[in-house]
């Protein structure tokens, strides 16, 4: 479970976020559902810890969170498998065999083993995005938060990802922020609308 | 050309290229740990300490290194600093590369996207291994084309250890072009030069292609 308390942020004399409260429940997929310039990425950032609020608190085991975003971020110098070995191996300290077992394992229902020893650059955008879920997914974290995760992605590919995202629910918290109303309406269980830096429940 | 006279004076100018290889490997070996080190410090945010390491770049960018050179051989000794030739050729070359490979590996950590770091730290990677694992690597890739640059050019540099009276391969050369009025000599030299460029061209490919997948 996610709970943001009170959060307000500003920049200069602009109010991005005011007051904002939310719950994310667990086994759920939720939605922040905005234009952009209407502060959710900010919101979504202070959620990950990567900014901090002006006011308000976010309770969150971070520990137990990672992130996916929006550019995906796949380390370049690596390729598919060691994008998924190396953070394995360097964080959790998991021995080669055990990292090699789990990352075949996500590789494998993400259907992307094809792209195993692939390297970076010869990922089409849909393709980075499943490497980036299956990094996240390989750190077994309990809270996923995806940031735009349909920006670079076709029908067919935001069809997949949909599927992808009601397949992970089932053990892990999602918690999503996009523009995209008609991938919301297909893929959330709760949505919140963000306006102005205030949350209206759609 | 005539090749009996080339292979009499050869061993003479390979005695120079000894020292010309030594100045070299002492040099590769020493700098580019050192601008590797001072660089990454220099990319970290630590305001005093860097503008000690701004001064120091500034210095051995900002002067001829043949003055380096005098300096070290004559001016340190003014202080009651007192070493051999050689070791003072290769501690100025070393000081005055590693100034050049901070800068190229500053730049390089700094072209590297926030993005790289706030997504290993959101994974679980702390600061440290976040440089080490991703960050360094990375800034190494991107800095080979220009590191190989510098190395090429370091091996002409070499030459300028004859103004501290090292016999290296070029001074040697010139000896021998003086003492018997032939340019053969030269030419030698230039072969030489090209080859070793050669090797260097040809490991950095060797390198780079390990290296590859990117860019």
């Amino acid at each position: 479970m996610i709970l943001v308390e009170n959060i307000s942020k500003a920049y200069g004399d602009k109010l991005i976020l005011n007051s904002i409260n939310l719950q994310f429940k667990q086994n759920n997929i939720t939605v922040l559902l905005g234009k952009s310039g209407e502060g959710k990425t900010t919101l979504f950032r202070i959620i990950a810890g990567i900014e901090d609020q002006d006011e308000g608190k976010v309770i969150i085991d971070s520990t137990k969170t990672t992130m996916v975003f929006q550019d995906n971020q796949l380390y370049p110098h690596l390729n598919v498998f060691n994008n998924l070995m190396t953070p394995q191996r360097v964080i959790l300290k998991r021995t080669k065999k055990e990292a090699t077992i789990i990352s075949d394992d996500i590789l494998k229902r993400l259907n992307i083993e094809y792209l195993k020893y692939n390297t970076v650059e010869s990922l089409s955008g849909g393709e980075a995005q499943r490497v980036a879920i299956a990094r996240a997914l390989a750190m077994d974290k309990d809270i996923i938060l995806f940031d735009e995760p349909t920006s670079a992605l076709d029908r067919e590919n935001i069809n997949i990802l949909i599927g992808l995202l009601k397949d992970l629910k089932k053990d892990k918290t999602v918690l999503i922020i996009t523009h995209d109303e008609e991938f919301s309406i297909g893929v959330a269980d709760t949505i919140y609308r963000i306006e102005n830096g205030e949350i209206k429940k759609a | 050309m005539d090749f009996q006279y080339v292979l009499e004076i050869l061993p003479y100018i390979l005695e120079g290229l000894k020292t010309t290889l030594q100045v070299f490997g002492f040099t590769l070996i020493l700098s580019i740990p050192l601008g590797v080190l001072i660089g990454s410090v220099q990319s970290i945010k630590m305001p005093i300490i860097n503008q000690g390491l701004s001064a120091y770049t500034w210095l051995f960018r900002g002067t001829p290194l043949l003055l380096q050179l005098y300096f070290g051989m004559y001016g340190l000794p003014a202080f009651g600093f007192t070493f051999n030739r050689i070791t003072v050729a290769i501690l100025i070359f070393t000081l005055n590369y590693g100034a050049y490979f901070t800068e190229i590996i500053r730049g390089s950590i700094l072209s590297i996207s926030k993005g790289q770091t706030e997504v290993s730290r959101s994974l679980g990677f702390s600061k440290t291994q976040t440089f080490f694992y991703i960050i360094i690597p990375q800034a190494l890739k991107r800095s080979l084309q220009s590191i190989t640059n510098e190395i090429i050019t370091l091996v002409k540099d070499t030459s300028l250890i004859a103004a501290i009276a090292l016999n290296d391969l070029l001074r040697n050369a010139k000896e021998v072009v003086s003492r018997d009025f032939r340019v053969e000599a030269f030419f030698v030299v230039g072969a030489i030069y090209l080859i070793l460029t050669l090797f260097i061209v040809n490991g950095a490919k060797k390198v780079e292609n390990k290296y590859a997948f990117y860019r």
